[in-house]
């Protein structure tokens, strides 16, 4: 049986991805954005429409070649280790084979477009492996194409007498057709990031379009959008409408245009959970009688450890004693009697 | 002491007379804030903090203009301490409080009320840098010599070195400057507290003076006038360019694009695994934070104020702590996890990072 221990393990490692996750979708931005030489920047979760009539919004897109050219990169901040769940998630980034649309205002549509598939290099072998599987398949043909590729990431630490800890990407598998991308990106040691990535460009966004683990949003809110609309120190407690918050933390979602009605929905719904697990936890409530109204305390933890630690501790108890309910069933109700005082007389002197 | 204070004139004329004779007595210290409150709603705040208003009592009186005379008492565990003191509110943004009082009211009585009341009122906070800024500035208004006297730091050894010890070290000597340009060879220093002299052509003292981490200015020997003039007003000066710095540097989207205003701690040297992860450790008990990175040695963490509800991204990476506000930001919260970092990891060198 999984443990308390791993399975806080487990969601403190998660945090930690989608967070250097995020930092990996500044990088990308930066890189492009500084050098338009490598490709023209386009946006992020830039809407394009394919020939099919799908509405896609990649994590990143841009164009090359004097806009002739395509490239999206999509960012995954964990893949399932569940073979079929792996093999659906890859069998969706055929969306992005099908020519698309509306690149730019001048820009309708290109000659060619290029995938690169960003993940973390836990996951990196896997993925590969089910690709290379897959790619056999006539309606996946895609993926063993030039002009698909897949990257990893890494933070690597310093070895003995090098200066600091520095944030790569270098490939895995395939290949685009941009030959400046790829002279960089396969040279030793792959794209090495400006130092800045690490340090002040990794807090431009806190979202990449991907859903990110509850723990990371509780995280958010807590430290980055439920204190600001804190109006006095003191410890006392406010009420929130949710779409008051997600108002507030809309700046925090990365995007270039105005949200649809279905995305909003969507990361709407993401804070939604995230609070409802608040409440779960303990940490807030809900006002009685109003749909959609929280009551905030202030501060809305107190600790001494990180808070992420603490969600997680909270979160795998909270699952462990679910587990122990399912198992066992609905308790049996139990009489309770209480306990005869010193005061209390015995029932049968009541008999005489 | 200072009950027969009724005007600006008559504050002047009592500090002159007093700290222009040579005489056993508390020094006078002139305690710097910030903060844009009227002096008349100090009580108002100290009542609407219920734990304040448990153990502080406190009288206000106007005296003249900008000036208030301010009556403190405390609850201190089953004692009391209870004193006077001068507010002058007469710079905008700015309150400096006087108080000759002992050092046990000054600093149980009155600077922990002021700490307390944050971020409605927050401290000036100055590292090593800054002290040395405004002795040099002190020095030119006086045009005189000054040496430091007695310093009281903070060290961490820079290298592994089993010689080198860490902790609290403290000084009294004649000529200090150079112990204290030797020890920062070797340790990383953390700066708290600074005693000068300031002396004339002829080597006669002029000013007998101390500056603490935490704005306190302390007058023991030497003309009030000058002191406020070169002394007082020096580090409100020093402290309101500091505020400007701090201010305006949160996170902005403007027309889809994220303005990001970061700043950075330079260091001479580069952090270790073990200093990290002490500041790993440090500014959890102070701050909410989410470390992503503990140390390794790559440290990045989101914080987050508890009092004030501003949050930061905070890297530290080769030699530089790099601040980034995120939410809120104000320029008391900035400052205050500023000084707070360098009390952990040592003073540095603060500059703004161009975008």
């Amino acid at each position: 049986m999984i443990s308390a221990p791993d399975i806080e393990q487990n969601c403190v490692r998660d945090f930690r991805k989608y967070s250097d996750t995020v930092a990996v979708c500044c990088a990308i931005y930066n890189l492009f954005s500084k050098d338009p030489d490598l490709a023209k920047f386009v946006g992020i979760e830039h809407s394009l429409r394919n020939t099919n009539g799908t509405l896609v919004t990649p994590d990143i897109a841009a164009t090359f070649e004097n806009d002739k050219r395509g490239l999206v990169l999509e960012l995954k901040w964990s893949l399932p280790s569940d073979e079929g769940l792996l093999e659906k998630e890859i069998r969706e980034l055929r969306k992005y084979a099908v020519p698309c649309l509306h690149w730019r205002k001048s820009v309708d549509k290109v000659d060619t477009q290029d995938l690169i598939l960003v993940c973390h290099i836990d996951d990196a072998q896997r993925t590969v492996d089910k690709i290379k599987s897959l790619s056999k398949d006539e309606d996946q043909s895609h993926l063993a194409r030039e002009g698909f590729a897949v990257w990893s990431w890494s933070i690597t630490p310093p070895k003995k007498g090098e200066r600091k800890e520095e944030l790569r990407l270098f490939p895995v598998y395939g290949k685009t057709r941009n030959q400046k991308i790829e002279k960089l990106i396969s040279q030793p040691g792959g794209i090495l990031f400006s130092e800045d990535v690490l340090t002040f460009l990794r807090f431009m966004f806190t979202f990449i379009k991907e859903k990110p683990p509850l723990q990371y949003t509780m995280t958010v809110l807590i430290q980055n959008i439920l204190p600001t609309f804190q109006r006095s120190p003191e410890r006392e407690s406010y009420d929130i409408h949710v779409d008051m918050i997600y108002e507030r933390a809309k700046s925090f979602f990365p995007s270039w245009h105005e949200y649809d009605a279905a995305t909003t929905q969507i990361k709407r719904r993401w804070i939604g959970e995230a609070l409802e697990k608040l409440c779960e936890l303990g940490l807030c409530c809900k006002v009685t009688h109003k749909d959609d109204w929280w009551k905030i305390p202030i501060p809305i933890l107190r600790t001494r450890k990180p808070i992420q630690d603490v969600l997680c501790k909270k979160m795998a108890k909270a699952y462990l004693k679910q587990l122990r309910t399912k198992k066992k069933g609905r308790p049996r109700s139990s009489v309770s009697r209480p306990k005869a005082t010193k005061k209390d007389k015995a029932i049968t002197d009541y008999l005489s | 002491m200072t009950a027969q204070i009724a005007d600006r004139l008559s504050m002047n004329l009592f500090f002159e007379k007093m700290y222009t004779t040579r005489q056993k007595r508390p020094p006078l210290k002139a305690l710097i804030l910030l903060t844009e409150l009227e002096p008349e709603s100090l009580r108002d705040f100290v009542q609407k903090r219920k734990k304040l208003a448990k153990i502080y009592n406190i009288n206000l009186n106007k005296l003249e203009g900008d000036l208030y005379s301010l009556n403190v008492k405390r609850l201190l565990w089953k004692d009391h301490v209870s004193g006077n003191a001068i507010l002058d509110a007469s710079c905008k943004g700015v309150w400096v409080v006087y108080c000759n009082e002992k050092s046990r009211f000054a600093r149980f009585g009155l600077e922990r009320l002021f700490t307390r009341l944050y971020p409605d009122i927050s401290r000036l906070y100055i590292n090593y840098l800054q002290i040395r800024t405004l002795l040099d500035n002190i020095k030119n208004a006086y045009h005189g010599q000054t040496t430091l006297t007695y310093f009281i730091l903070k060290r961490e050894p820079r290298s592994a070195d089993a010689r080198l010890r860490s902790g609290t070290f403290q000084l009294w000597e004649e000529n200090a400057e150079e112990e204290l340009r030797s020890q920062s060879k070797n340790y990383r220093l953390t700066i708290h507290i600074v005693n000068f002299e300031v002396k004339d052509g002829n080597d006669a003292i002029l000013l007998q003076g101390q500056i603490s981490r935490r704005g306190v200015c302390k007058l023991r020997f030497g003309s009030f006038a000058m002191f406020h003039e070169n002394v007082v007003l020096k580090a409100i000066g020093l402290g309101l360019k500091w505020k400007g710095f701090y201010g305006h540097r949160e996170r902005l989207v403007k027309d889809g694009e994220i303005l990001l205003r970061p700043f950075r701690i330079s260091y001479s040297s580069q952090f270790d695994e073990k200093q990290l992860y002490r500041l790993t450790e440090k500014i959890s008990k102070n701050y909410l934070c989410s470390i992503i990175h503990g140390g390794n040695p790559y440290f990045a963490a989101n914080v987050c104020d508890y009092f004030d509800g501003s949050s930061f991204g905070v890297t530290a990476l080769g030699n530089n702590v790099t601040i980034t506000p995120i939410t809120k930001g104000s320029h008391q919260a900035a400052w205050k996890l500023t000084n707070r970092l360098q009390e952990i990891l040592g003073d540095g060198e603060i500059a703004s990072i161009m975008g």
